[in-house]
C-alpha cells in the first residue's frame, strides 16, 4: 500500500524459529512464508530482506513462555515478541539503513494528539491487536506506520486482489505462532525437566477438599473449565495456581470474580507518567471486551486496577492493557489478583 | 538509490561469458533435440553432448569418466552416496550438500568422522594422517567458497592414495577460474558451470571408475548409467564454448581487485577471515568487529554494492554461515562475517568507487551502532 502511494519501501521479514524445510507450518516463518513475501516484494518492485531473529527469539520468547508456566502463570509471548523483536531490533535495522519509519501489518491506528502520539484500536474490532501494542516505547510512535489499521480484514483482501498481490487469499496465520499443532501444554511439557514438572491436587476453594490430581500445573490456566476431569455438583473453574505446592484451586462460577489486580512493569503511551488515579476501560486478554476500572499508578511502574464490577479469570501473566474509548492509554502486567471469591 | 550496481557475489553465481550467452542463444532458436535419439537430429544433440564431454575430460586431464549432472550439488550428493567406501571423513567447512549428506548417510548408520580444523578454516592434516584407513572416503573442496581457502589436495591425494582410501574433491569455486591441479588419484571430482560464468543448471560428476558406482536417479542408460535422465545438451554444449575459450584468463584480474578492497576493509577495522597463505584471489571473508552482517549487507544492496553473508540461502534468509562458525571465533567475529566475491564482471576502474561506498556504509553502521 505505502509502495503504491510512492514511499520508499523496504521489504522485512523476520525469521523467529526455523520449522523444517518442506514443512508448510501454519504461520510466517517457515522457507514458503518467507519465499512467498519476497514474491511479494520482487511481484511490488521493491528491495526485500530477511532478518534472522531465531537466536534472540528463542532466548526472550520461548524462553520466557516456558518459563512463565512453569511458574503457574499464562504468558502472553506476543506483546514481549512486538516489545522485543519488531519494535526493538527490528528498529535498530531500521535505523541502521537510515529509513524514516517503521510499518508494520499490524491492525491498529496512530493519531496526531495535542503533544503525543496516541495508538488506537483497529477500525476491524475483531482484529484490532493494539492489545499486543501496549508495551511500545512512546516515543517511537511518531516513527511508525500501520497502513492496515483503518481497514477490514475483508479490505484489506479485496485490496490485495486490486494490487494483484501474490497472497491475496493465502489464509492468515492465527494463534501462538511457534506452537505447532495448537497445544500448549505439549509444547511447555516437552521443554521441561521432568523434576520441574509440578504435580498436584486439585482442591476446592474455601473447604480446601481434594477432588483429585492432576499431572503438571503447566497445564491449567486461570478461568479455565474444560480437561478438569473432577466429578462436582456444578461446574469447576481454575480460581488460582500455586506453582509451590501443585495445588490447583477450583471453584464454581460464581466465586471466581475478583476485585483487582497488581499490575507490574507498566508501560505508559498517552502520558510520561499517569495520573495517580484514573479511569477507564481495562483488557485483561486478547479476546477479552473491557470493563471499567479504577487505576491508582505509581511511580515505579506498578498499579492497582480495581474493577467496578468483580471480574472472572484474571490470569496472572497476561497484561492488562488500559483504554479510554480506542485509544491505548497504557498497561502492564497481571501480578497478582485482589481477594478472591467477592460476588 | 544509485544508478550503478556493483557486483560482487561471483562465488554465489558468476554471470555467463560472453561466448556462454551467444552459444545458449543459438540454441534458444535451433534447440538440440534428445541426445537419445535414434534418428539424425538426435544424433547431431548426441554429438554435441560427446563433443561437451571431451572437452570437458581434456580441461580435466584424468582418463576416467565425465557424467553431466544439474549442478555441483548434485554432484556432491550423487558421489557421497553413489562411491563405495567403509567410513567417510569430512568437515564442517564443506559445502551444505556435502555436509548434509554426510549426516544423511551416518542416519542411515554409514561411519562418519568430521575432521578438524583452527581457526582460519585449515584442516588438521595431522588428524587425519592418525586416522585414515583403508576404505575410507575422505571429501574435501579444492577452495572453500566462503573464506576461499585453498585445501592441500595433493596431500591430502598422497596419503589417501597410499593408505588405499577413496578421495573426492569438490571444485565447483576452483574449475574453470583458477589454476589447480588435479590429483591424479582421486575417485571422484565435482564441477560447476555457473560458479566460472557457464551456464546455472549444469554441472558434473567426474568418476575415475564408474564400474560399482550407484547411480542416484534410475529409469534410463544415460551418461553410462551413472545418471538417468535426459541431458541437457544445450546447457553442455554451451559450458563446453566456456572451456574451449580460455576461461581463466577472464579471471585474471581478480586479485589485484580483492586486495584492493580487502585494504579498503582493513582500514575500516575489518579483519580477514581464512587462510592467511593460500586463498582463492577472487575472495574476501571478513568481519568489522562490532557489526551484524544482517546490517552490512542490507545497507551495502541499498547502496548498490551486491556482497553476501556467506552463502545464498533458502528464501534469502541470511543466517550465519556455518563455515564460518565452525572457525570457533568468538561471537563478535562470527556476527560480522560478510563475504565479497571478484570476478569478470568488476573492473579494475570500479574499485575507486567500491570502496568509496564500502567505506561509507561501514562508518555510518558503526556510527548508528555507536
Amino acid at each position: 500500500m505505502l509502495h503504491a502511494e510512492g514511499a520508499s519501501v523496504i521489504g522485512v521479514s523476520m525469521r523467529l524459529y526455523a520449522t523444517a524445510q518442506g514443512d508448510p507450518g501454519k504461520s510466517c516463518c517457515s522457507p514458503d512464508d518467507l519465499l512467498d513475501a519476497r514474491e511479494v516484494a520482487t511481484a511490488s518492485g521493491f528491495p526485500f530482506y530477511v532478518v534472522n531473529y531465531q537466536e534472540e527469539f528463542q532466548k526472550r520468547i520461548v524462553d520466557y513462555f516456558v518459563d512463565e508456566y512453569r511458574r503457574g502463570r499464562t504468558p502472553s509471548p506476543c506483546v514481549l515478541c512486538n516489545d522485543h523483536l519488531k519494535f526493538d531490533t527490528l528498529i535498530d535495522r531500521m535505523n541502521e539503513l537510515e529509513a524514516d519509519s517503521l510499518a508494520t501489518g499490524h491492525y491498529v491506528r496512530t493519531a496526531e494528539r495535542e503533544g503525543y502520539t496516541a495508538l488506537l484500536r483497529g477500525v476491524d474490532r475483531n482484529k484490532d491487536q493494539s492489545y499486543f501494542l501496549f508495551g511500545l516505547r512512546r516515543e517511537l510512535l511518531p516513527r511508525l506506520r500501520f497502513p492496515l489499521g483503518g481497514l477490514t480484514k475483508a479490505q484489506v483482501r479485496e485490496l490485495a486482489l486490486e494490487l494483484k498481490v501474490p497472497t491475496a487469499t493465502k489464509p492468515e496465520s492465527q494463534d501462538i505462532c511457534f506452537v505447532a499443532d495448537g497445544s500448549y501444554a505439549n509444547f511447555v511439557g516437552e521443554r521441561l525437566d521432568d523434576a520441574e514438572i509440578v504435580a498436584g491436587r486439585f482442591v476446592l476453594a474455601g473447604s480446601g477438599r481434594e477432588l483429585g490430581l492432576h499431572d503438571g500445573i503447566h497445564r491449567f490456566t486461570v478461568g479455565q473449565r474444560r480437561g478438569l476431569r473432577v466429578a462436582w455438583k456444578e461446574p469447576l473453574y481454575v480460581q488460582s495456581i500455586d506453582a509451590t505446592t501443585g495445588d490447583i484451586v477450583l471453584a464454581p462460577a460464581v466465586e471466581l470474580g475478583v476485585p483487582s489486580c497488581v499490575l507490574e512493569r507498566c508501560n505508559w503511551l498517552r502520558w510520561e507518567q499517569p495520573p495517580t488515579e484514573f479511569e477507564c476501560t481495562a483488557q485483561i486478554r486478547y479476546r477479552h471486551s473491557g470493563v471499567p476500572v479504577r487505576v491508582r499508578a505509581d511511580e515505579n511502574g506498578g498499579a492497582v486496577v480495581t474493577f467496578v464490577e468483580p471480574e472472572r479469570a484474571v490470569t496472572p501473566g497476561q497484561a492488562c492493557v488500559l483504554y479510554d474509548g480506542d485509544e491505548v492509554l497504557g498497561g502492564g502486567w497481571i501480578e497478582s489478583t485482589g481477594a478472591i471469591g467477592v460476588k | 538509490m544509485p544508478a550503478s550496481r556493483y557486483y560482487l557475489d561471483h562465488n554465489a553465481t558468476s554471470p555467463p561469458a560472453p561466448a556462454v550467452t551467444a552459444a545458449l542463444g543459438a540454441f534458444l532458436v535451433d534447440p538440440p533435440a534428445n541426445a537419445g535419439s535414434v534418428h539424425r537430429a538426435g544424433q547431431r544433440a548426441r554429438a554435441l553432448l560427446e563433443g561437451a564431454r571431451q572437452a570437458l575430460s581434456q580441461a580435466l586431464d584424468l582418463g576416467g569418466y565425465v557424467a553431466f549432472t544439474s549442478g555441483a550439488t548434485e554432484a556432491n550428493n550423487s558421489a557421497l552416496r553413489g562411491l563405495e567406501y567403509r567410513r567417510l571423513i569430512t568437515s564442517r567447512l564443506e559445502h551444505p550438500s556435502v555436509v548434509a549428506t554426510a549426516g544423511d548417510r551416518a542416519a542411515a548408520g554409514r561411519e562418519l568422522l568430521w575432521l578438524g580444523n583452527d581457526d582460519r578454516g585449515c584442516l588438521d592434516l595431522g588428524e587425519l594422517a592418525g586416522v585414515l584407513r583403508e576404505g575410507d572416503l575422505v571429501s574435501v573442496c579444492a577452495a572453500n567458497s566462503v573464506l576461499g581457502n585453498r585445501n592441500p589436495i595433493d596431500a591430502i591425494a598422497a596419503l589417501c592414495a597410499e593408505r588405499g582410501a577413496l578421495m573426492h574433491v569438490d571444485a565447483a569455486q576452483v574449475f574453470g577460474r583458477f589454476e589447480c591441479r588435479l590429483p591424479t588419484t582421486i575417485s571422484a571430482l565435482t564441477l560447476s558451470a555457473h560458479k566460472a560464468g557457464g551456464p546455472a543448471g549444469i554441472g558434473a560428476l567426474w568418476v575415475a571408475d564408474r564400474r560399482g558406482f550407484r547411480a542416484q536417479s534410475v529409469g534410463g542408460h544415460q551418461e553410462r548409467g551413472v545418471r538417468a535422465g535426459t541431458e541437457p545438451v544445450a546447457l553442455a554444449a554451451a559450458w563446453a564454448a566456456l572451456l574451449r575459450d580460455q576461461p581463466g584468463a577472464r579471471w585474471a584480474h581478480c586479485a589485484e581487485i580483492r586486495d584492493a578492497i580487502e585494504s579498503a576493509v582493513i582500514s575500516c577495522g575489518g579483519r580477514v577471515l581464512g587462510s592467511s597463505e593460500a586463498r582463492l584471489p577472487n575472495t574476501l571473508c571478513a568481519s568489522v568487529p562490532g557489526l551484524h552482517f544482517e546490517a552490512l549487507v542490507m545497507a551495502c544492496d541499498m547502496d548498490g554494492l551486491e556482497i553476501s553473508a556467506g552463502s545464498a540461502c533458502t528464501a534469502g534468509s541470511m543466517e550465519a554461515s556455518p563455515v564460518v562458525a565452525a572457525l570457533g571465533l568468538r561471537k563478535e567475529l562470527l556476527d560480522g562475517a560478510f563475504r565479497i566475491s571478484v570476478g569478470p564482471s568488476n573492473q579494475q576502474g570500479d574499485v575507486a568507487e567500491i570502496n568509496r561506498r564500502l567505506v561509507r556504509v561501514i562508518e555510518r553502521l558503526k556510527g548508528a551502532q555507536a
